[in-house]
C-alpha cells in the first residue's frame, strides 16, 4: 500500500499550502471541505478527490503551479486519488486486476462476445435462426432464447449492483459518514440536484477548464447531461420492455412509436453524441492534468458505452433486414462485456460520487450556518496582504 | 517578434496595472504592445498573488454593506499620514468606485462576501480564484481585443529627449532591439526584488529578506526614468514588510509563508532574548510591524515561540512548526542557545499576573516587571509540546515611485510632465502611499491609475 501512502502524503503537503491560501475557496465544495481539516487520512483524500469535478479551474488560477517550486497541481493529485478509490472498492481484488485498465475492458469485450456466441450455440433453437430477418413478435428470441437472455442479464446487473452497493456502503464509511445516512428530503433533493447538475463542474460560475484550459465552457456539462440522462433513458427503455413483456405479454420487437423504442431510441442517439463529444474532447485536452491511468478508464467506458449505443441503434434501424441475428449477438456481447466490467472500470465513478456528494452535503448541513472560523485571527485578517 | 504596423501605446508590465492599462488604451482605438519581462508561466509580477482590491460602494450583489469615499479617506489618512498627495488620493478613491463594473466588463469575477457566518469584511472585493486568475482573465480579454503581448521581454532603456520619450529598448535573451511608440506607460512594479538596490539603503541585511513577490520586479525602468529627470515620490528607503517563515523560497513566496502566531507566542532573537511587546495592538494592526522589527535583529532572523494551548488559535501555515517535549530541546530544533531559551520563557512565565484570556479583544493579560513587556495576551508558555516558527523579513512591496498627475502622466523632477510617459501601479504608489497600507490599496491604484493611463496615452 506505499502507493497510497505516498499519495497521502502528498496530498497532505498539498492540502497544507492550500489551506495557508484558500484562494479557491469559491471554485468548488473541496476547498470549504479541505478547511475543515488539518491533517488528512486516506478516506478524507478519497472523499476529496469524488467531490472534485475535475474542472481545473483551481490549477489554472494557481500561482504555486509549476514551474513554481511549491507544484501544486490539485486536478491531478485528485485524479490519483479517485483512480485509487475505484481500484480500492473494487471486489473481488483478482477480478478488478483483471479488469484495470483499457486490457481489461478489450479481454471483457472478447469474453462477452464469446459468452453471447457460446450461449447461442448452446442454447439457440436452430443456428440457422441467426440468419434470419424480423418475422414479427418473438423474433429476437428465436436468435436468442429469452430464458437465458433474461437469466444472465440479470446474473450479470445483480453482479453489477451487488459490487457497487457494497463498495458505496464502504466508502461511505470510510469518508465519516454517519451512519444512518443523510435525513430528511431537503438534503436529498440537495444531494440529487447537485449530482445531476454536476454543480461542482462549473467552476465557481466560470465554467469548466476542459477541455480548453484557457477558454472555459459548458462544454463538458452539457456532454455529460446527454451522455447520462441518455444511459438512464435506455435504462428506462429496457424497464419499459420488461413491463410490455413480463406484464402486458406483448413481445418485442416492439413498433417505433412504443415507449421502448422511442425511449431507446433518444436516449441511444443522446449517448452515441456525447460520448462522441467526450472522446473529441479528450483529444484536445492538454496532458498533464490527470493520473495516467484515467485516460484509459475513460477511454474504456467511454467506448463501451458507444458501442452498446451505437449498435443498439443500428439493430433497431436493421431490424427488419437479414442483419437482425448478427447484430443482436454484437449487441448483446457489448452489453454483457459493459456489465461485466461495469463495477471495476470508470462508471462506478456515477456511485463514488453520488456518495461523496450526499457526505458533503450533509457536511456542509452540520456546519451550518457557517463554518466556525478556526482562529479569531483568520476571520478579520482575510483582507492582509 | 511581430513588426505589426505603427506602435501607439507601449505597455511595460503584466501586472494589474498594466493589463487595466493596456485594455484601456485598445478599448479606445490604440494599437497596444505589451511587453512582460517573465515568461508566460510566471507573468502578471505581484499581482497574480493578491486576493482582493478596496472599493468605496454602496451595498450591491457582492458587498453587503457600504463603504463611504470619506470614510476610506479617512482610512488612508490614518495609515499614510499628511504627506500624501491629497488630490491624488481622492481621485483614486473615487475611480474606486468605477472599478468594480469596469472590471467586471473585462471578464473579472468576484467571491460572495458572505458564505455562511463567514465575512470576507465590508471594505475589499475578493476576486474568485484570486490575483492569478484576474491576471489570467484580464490577459485573456486584452489578447482578445487586439494587444499584442510579448513575453520574455524586457524594457532596458528610454531614449529621452528633454520632456519626450523618442524610443524604447527592449530586450528579449540577448537581442535588443528598439521600439518607438506614442506613448509610454510603466506599470513595472517597485523594485523591491532588486536586493542590491535595497543594500544601498539597508547594507547586507537585505540579503537576508524574502522577497514575497515576483522576482522580475527589481525597478530598472524606475531607476532609469529618474536618471532621466523623473520625480520621486514616496520614500526611498521604505518598504513593507511582515514575518514570514523562513524556511519559505527566497523569492515568490506569496501569501502563504505568511505567520500570524506572534500575539499568541513570545518572540526571541538569535540570543533567546525578547525584543518586542507582541501583545501591543490586534493583529492586524500590528500585522505589518513585525517584518520591519524582525529585519532590525541580528541575522534578521526570529522565532516564535508558543505551546499546545494556542497551536490552533491562528491561520494554519504552509510548513509546520518544529515541535518539542521541552523548551530545551525546541531550542536545539531552531539552533537557539537552550539555557537562554529556558531563561527566557521561565522569566516570561514567572512574570505573568493572570487575567481573563480574549484573544478577540484587547484583554489586559499582560506581564509585569519585565521588558520589553506583553501587553495583551500573555498566556503561559508551559503545556507540551511546545512550538516554534523560524522568521524572516517578507517584503512585500518598495514606497519609492515616480511622480504623476491626474493624467498619470509621469512628472519632472522641476516643472511639468513628461510628454508621452505615463505610470500606473506600484511603480507611481509612492505618490499616494509613503508609508503604512491600507489592506487592497496596492490593486485599487494599480486599476484606477492603469485604466488613467491607458485613456490618456491612447489620446497622445
Ligand atoms: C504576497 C502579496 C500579496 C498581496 N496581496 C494584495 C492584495 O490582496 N490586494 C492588493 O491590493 N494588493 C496586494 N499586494 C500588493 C500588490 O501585489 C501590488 O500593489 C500590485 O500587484 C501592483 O501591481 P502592478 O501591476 O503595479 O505591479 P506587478 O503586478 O508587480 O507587475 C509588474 C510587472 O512588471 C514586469 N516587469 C518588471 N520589470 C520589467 C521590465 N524591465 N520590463 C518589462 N516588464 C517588467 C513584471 O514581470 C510584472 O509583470 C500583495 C503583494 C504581495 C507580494
Ligand atoms: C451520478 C452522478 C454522476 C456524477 C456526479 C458524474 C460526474 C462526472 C464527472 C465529474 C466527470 C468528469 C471527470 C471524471 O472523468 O471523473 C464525468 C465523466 C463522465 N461520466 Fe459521469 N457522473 C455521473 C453519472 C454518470 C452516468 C450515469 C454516466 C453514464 C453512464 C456517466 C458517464 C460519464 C462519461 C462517459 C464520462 C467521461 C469519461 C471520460 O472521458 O473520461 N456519468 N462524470
Ligand atoms: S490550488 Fe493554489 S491558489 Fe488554489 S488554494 Fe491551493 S495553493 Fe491556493
Ligand atoms: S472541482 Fe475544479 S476547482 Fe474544485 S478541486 Fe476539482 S478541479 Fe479544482
Amino acid at each position: 500500500m506505499s502507493e497510497l501512502q505516498d499519495l497521502v502524503d502528498e496530498a497532505q503537503r498539498q492540502f497544507t499550502i492550500c489551506n495557508a491560501c484558500r484562494y479557491c475557496e469559491d471554485y468548488c465544495a473541496v476547498f470549504p471541505a479541505m478547511e475543515e481539516r488539518r491533517l488528512f487520512t486516506e478516506g478524507d483524500l478519497g472523499y476529496l478527490a469524488t467531490v472534485c469535478h475535475d474542472c481545473r479551474a483551481c490549477y489554472q488560477a494557481c500561482m504555486y503551479a509549476e514551474p513554481h517550486e511549491f507544484a501544486i497541481n490539485i486536478p491531478q493529485l485528485m485524479s490519483e486519488g479517485r483512480v485509487l478509490t475505484y481500484e480500492r472498492y473494487a471486489e473481488p481484488r483478482w477480478l478488478a486486476r483483471l479488469f484495470e485498465r483499457a486490457r481489461g475492458t478489450l479481454v471483457a469485450a472478447v469474453v462477452g462476445a464469446a459468452l453471447a456466441v457460446a450461449l447461442v450455440f448452446l442454447l439457440a433453437t436452430s443456428a440457422d435462426s441467426l440468419l434470419m430477418g424480423n418475422e414479427g413478435p418473438g423474433s429476437f428470441y428465436t436468435v436468442f432464447p429469452q430464458a437465458a437472455m433474461l437469466a444472465f442479464g440479470l446474473l450479470l446487473a445483480g453482479w453489477a449492483i451487488l459490487v457497487c452497493v457494497v463498495g458505496a456502503l464502504r466508502f461511505w464509511r470510510d469518508i465519516g459518514g454517519p451512519t444512518g445516512g443523510i435525513r430528511g428530503p431537503r438534503l436529498w433533493r440537495r444531494a440529487i440536484g447537485e449530482a445531476a447538475t454536476l454543480r461542482w463542474m462549473r467552476g465557481g460560475g466560470g465554467e469548466c477548464h476542459f477541455p480548453d484550459a484557457e477558454e472555459p465552457s459548458p462544454l463538458r456539462r452539457y456532454t455529460h447531461a446527454a451522455v447520462a440522462a441518455g444511459f438512464l433513458l435506455t435504462f428506462g427503455a429496457t424497464v419499459a420492455a420488461a413491463i410490455e413483456e413480463n406484464i402486458f405479454g406483448i413481445l418485442p420487437p416492439y413498433p417505433l412509436l412504443s415507449v421502448p423504442v422511442i425511449l431507446g431510441t433518444v436516449g441511444g442517439v443522446m449517448v452515441v453524441l456525447g460520448c462522441i463529444g467526450f472522446l473529441r474532447m479528450r483529444r484536445e485536452a492538454p496532458a498533464g492534468l490527470a493520473a495516467p491511468q484515467t485516460a484509459s478508464l475513460g477511454l474504456a467506458f467511454t467506448w463501451s458505452l458507444l458501442v452498446v449505443a451505437a449498435t443498439g441503434l443500428a439493430l433497431l434501424a436493421l431490424r427488419e433486414t437479414d442483419l437482425m441475428g448478427p447484430l443482436l449477438l454484437v449487441h448483446l456481447a457489448a452489453v454483457f462485456a459493459f456489465f461485466l466490467t461495469a463495477p471495476y472500470g470508470h462508471l462506478v465513478h456515477a456511485v463514488y460520487r453520488s456518495v461523496a456528494i450526499a457526505r458533503n452535503v450533509q457536511e456542509r448541513a452540520s456546519s451550518e450556518p457557517g463554518p466556525e472560523p478556526r482562529s479569531e485571527v483568520q476571520e478579520r485578517d482575510t483582507a492582509l496582504v | 517578434m511581430k513588426a505589426s504596423g505603427p506602435l501607439d501605446v507601449l505597455v511595460v508590465g503584466a501586472g494589474n496595472a498594466a493589463l487595466s492599462a493596456a485594455i484601456a488604451a485598445r478599448r479606445r482605438g490604440a494599437a497596444v504592445l505589451l511587453i512582460e519581462r517573465a515568461s508566460r508561466d510566471w507573468r502578471g509580477g505581484n499581482s497574480k498573488y493578491t486576493r482582493n482590491l478596496r472599493c468605496a460602494h454602496d451595498p450591491d450583489g457582492v458587498m453587503p454593506g457600504a463603504y463611504g469615499e470619506e470614510e476610506f479617506f479617512d482610512d488612508l489618512m490614518q495609515v499614510t499620514g499628511p504627506e500624501t498627495d491629497r488630490d491624488l488620493a481622492r481621485l483614486c478613491i473615487a475611480g474606486s468606485r468605477e472599478a468594480p463594473a469596469w472590471m467586471e466588463e473585462n471578464g473579472i469575477r468576484w467571491q460572495p462576501a458572505m458564505r455562511g457566518t463567514l465575512h470576507l469584511g465590508r471594505t475589499n472585493r475578493f476576486f474568485l480564484g484570486g490575483g492569478k486568475a484576474l491576471v489570467n482573465t484580464l490577459s485573456a480579454t486584452a489578447e482578445r481585443i487586439g494587444v499584442e503581448i510579448l513575453y520574455e521581454t524586457g524594457l532596458v532603456d528610454l531614449a529621452i529627449a528633454g520632456d519626450r520619450c523618442e524610443a524604447v529598448t527592449l530586450a528579449s535573451g540577448d537581442r535588443e532591439w528598439a521600439v518607438e511608440p506614442r506613448a509610454v506607460v510603466l506599470a513595472c512594479g517597485g523594485f523591491e526584488a532588486n536586493i542590491g538596490w535595497l543594500e544601498e539603503h539597508w547594507g547586507a541585511a537585505a540579503r537576508n529578506y524574502a522577497i514575497r513577490g515576483s522576482r522580475e520586479n527589481d525597478g530598472l525602468p524606475l531607476r532609469r526614468m529618474l536618471e532621466h529627470g523623473a520625480m520621486a515620490r514616496g520614500n526611498p528607503k521604505g518598504f513593507h514588510a511582515i514575518a514570514v517563515d523562513a524556511r519559505g523560497p527566497k523569492f515568490e513566496g506569496g501569501i502563504v509563508t505568511r505567520v500570524d502566531s506572534v500575539p499568541f507566542s513570545v518572540m526571541v532573537n538569535e540570543e533567546a532574548e525578547r525584543f518586542y511587546d507582541e501583545g501591543e495592538d490586534l493583529w492586524p494592526k500590528r500585522y505589518a510591524t513585525w517584518g520591519r522589527l524582525i529585519a532590525e535583529q541580528p541575522s534578521q532572523r526570529a522565532w516564535s515561540i508558543f505551546d499546545r494551548q494556542v497551536v490552533d488559535r491562528f491561520m494554519s501555515t504552509v510548513f509546520e512548526p518544529f515541535e518539542a517535549a521541552s523548551i530545551e530541546e525546541l531550542a536545539v530544533r531552531c539552533s537557539l542557545d537552550p539555557a537562554q531559551l529556558g531563561a527566557t520563557v521561565a522569566a516570561y512565565n514567572a512574570s505573568l499576573d493572570g487575567g481573563t484570556y480574549d484573544p478577540s479583544r484587547l484583554d489586559g493579560v499582560a506581564t509585569a516587571g519585565i521588558a520589553p513587556p506583553k501587553s495583551n495576551w500573555a498566556l503561559p508558555i508551559e503545556q507540551p509540546p511546545f512550538y516554534a516558527y523560524p522568521l524572516c523579513p517578507g517584503i512585500t512591496f518598495t514606497y519609492l515611485g515616480l511622480g504623476v498627475d491626474a493624467d498619470a502622466r509621469v512628472r519632472l523632477a522641476g516643472e511639468g510632465t513628461f510628454q508621452n510617459v505615463f505610470a500606473a501601479g506600484e511603480i507611481m504608489a509612492g505618490n499616494i502611499l509613503r508609508r503604512g497600507y491600507l489592506a487592497g490599496f496596492g490593486m485599487t491604484i494599480g486599476t484606477v491609475f492603469g485604466r488613467i493611463a491607458g485613456e490618456r496615452s491612447a489620446d497622445v
